[in-house]
């Protein structure tokens, strides 16, 4: 008996199921591919190049977390009375004058004995300003004639009056140049480099010899045997070092003037003279708390 | 006698394009599954990148990457804080304010190095005569004079504005007015007045 084919064989056996089967399975295919090369596109434009500095990034991170957990650790055993020192001598409360005084007095005094000055007027004082943020002061203005020595001290002593610490002395990029060069050489060494810079001034300036020897312990590279070398030669920081080390240091140590109150220079006026004379002109104001 | 050549039925013909149809589509079939696993399977792994000891999806990397840098900007900081053991709020301002005139003597010891280069190592051709600094407009006034260097005087001049334009301490400086006068013995001198405008700390 002849069979008749039904619909149903006639469908399966012609080739249109396995035709369309083919171009569904090359759309999937072709989108497929073009995905992944999207994927490897990505890879190669974005995360390669972020992945090439990953690890100095973590490695970073990694170094100022331990650094900071080192020096908080520090803090913990040491006690640190600068706080006083800033409230009773730097700013004291309520408008002061008497600190501010007796440091120009020294000045004078000590640049008198070097034969650094050749005169100095009264000095004058003003009605006491309030000023922004809780701060009054005293305007305070003199002249000086003195030798090129002289104004040269004479103006690192006013600008590290009020000055508590080491680290004080050192503009915020210095202090940076000073931490990189730390952190790229010896990270642990972060504590002997707080140490360092949150010493007392005058303490360092007169006796600076332990604190560079431990730093130098801290940190080997020739880069770190002097911190002028780091900051360079003619930063504040060698000079307020010099001025504090001699007779200006010693005299503010004997007379307890040691920290001095804090003073804004407000103008300065030089004038070159005539053999080596320096006209000075100063008006600053001697700050404290209101 | 005539030789009976072989004929292709139509029924052969269907046969023959439902055998290439379906071998091609269990190709694709594979091709698309082999490619589907590895959209699910394969490039989930390949992408996960190893960092500091655990792996994170390649998609992720930016948040990581800011993530770190975040982290290192709070470590600095905090880092920085710690370096100054004072840490009243009032004196650090205040210190901040003092850098606009703590590097005026080397301020001053640039001025000089930047002259006496002007002046090819001759200390008698700049003369400084007084400077005048003044904190709350953050400048420097110069005034000074150029002599002994015959007509050249207006010259010297002008290399020793742009040569104090280059420090890194001065932001800018007044064009001052370029003059040529006779001094007492008879030769050519340039006074001047230089504003300079000193970098914000």
């Amino acid at each position: 008996m002849k069979q008749f084919p039904t619909l149903h064989t006639r469908f399966f056996s012609s080739p249109i199921l396995p035709f369309m089967g083919i171009v569904v399975f090359v759309a999937v295919t072709l989108l497929l591919i073009v995905l992944h090369i999207g994927v490897v596109q990505t890879l190669q434009m974005e995360v390669f190049p972020l992945t090439v500095g990953l690890p100095s990034l973590e490695r970073r991170a990694r170094v100022l977390e331990e650094q900071v957990e080192l020096v908080e650790i520090r803090e913990l055993t040491e006690l640190q009375p600068l706080d006083e020192n800033l409230h009773m001598f730097v700013l004291p409360r309520g408008p002061s004058l008497s600190r501010a005084l007796a440091s120009v007095e020294l000045l004078r005094d000590t640049l008198g004995k070097q034969h650094n000055l050749f005169s100095m007027s009264p000095v004058r004082v003003g009605e006491v300003k309030t000023l922004p943020d809780g701060v009054a002061g005293y305007p305070l203005s003199w002249e000086m004639e003195l030798t090129q020595e002289g104004w040269r001290e004479s103006i690192v002593f006013l600008a590290i009056s009020g000055l508590l610490t080491v680290g004080d002395l050192f503009h915020p990029q210095e202090r940076s140049l000073l931490l990189e060069h730390a952190e790229s050489e010896n990270p642990a060494g972060i504590v002997a480099l707080e140490m360092f810079l949150s010493s007392d001034l005058l303490r360092y300036a007169q006796d600076s010899r332990a604190f560079d020897e431990q730093l130098q312990r801290a940190f080997t590279s020739p880069v770190f045997e002097s911190i002028s070398h780091v900051v360079g030669d003619g930063s504040l920081f060698s000079e307020a070092k010099r001025l504090l080390d001699g007779e200006v240091g010693h005299a503010l140590q004997g007379e307890l003037l040691w920290p001095m109150q804090f003073t804004s220079l407000e103008r300065m006026g030089i004038t070159f003279r005539e053999e080596g004379r320096v006209r000075l002109s100063v008006e600053l104001l001697a700050l404290s708390r209101t | 006698m005539p030789i009976e050549r072989p004929t292709i039925s139509e029924s052969s013909l269907q046969e023959l394009g439902w055998r290439i149809t379906v071998f091609l589509s269990i190709f694709t079939g594979t091709t698309s599954a082999v490619l589907i696993l590895s959209w699910f399977l394969l490039l989930p792994t390949m992408m996960l990148l190893p960092l500091e000891g655990r792996a994170i999806p390649s998609r992720d990397i930016h948040q990581y990457v800011q993530e770190l840098q975040g982290r290192i900007h709070v470590a600095a900081k905090r880092r920085d804080e710690l370096m100054s053991p004072v840490r009243d709020p009032l004196y650090a301002q205040l210190r901040i304010e003092k850098y606009s005139y703590l590097t005026l003597p080397a301020l001053y010891s640039e001025i000089q190095r930047v002259a006496g280069i002007v002046a090819e190592g001759r200390n008698d051709v700049v003369f400084l005569q007084s400077l005048q600094f003044h904190r709350g407009e953050r400048t420097l006034l110069l005034e000074g004079e150029v002599r002994n260097v015959g007509p050249r005087s207006m010259t010297i001049l002008a290399q020793l504005v742009d040569r104090l334009r280059t420090l890194s301490l001065v932001s800018s400086v007044d064009l001052p007015l370029f003059q040529r006068e006779y001094d007492a013995q008879g030769g050519f001198t340039s006074p001047f007045t230089l504003m300079l405008h000193l970098t914000p700390v």
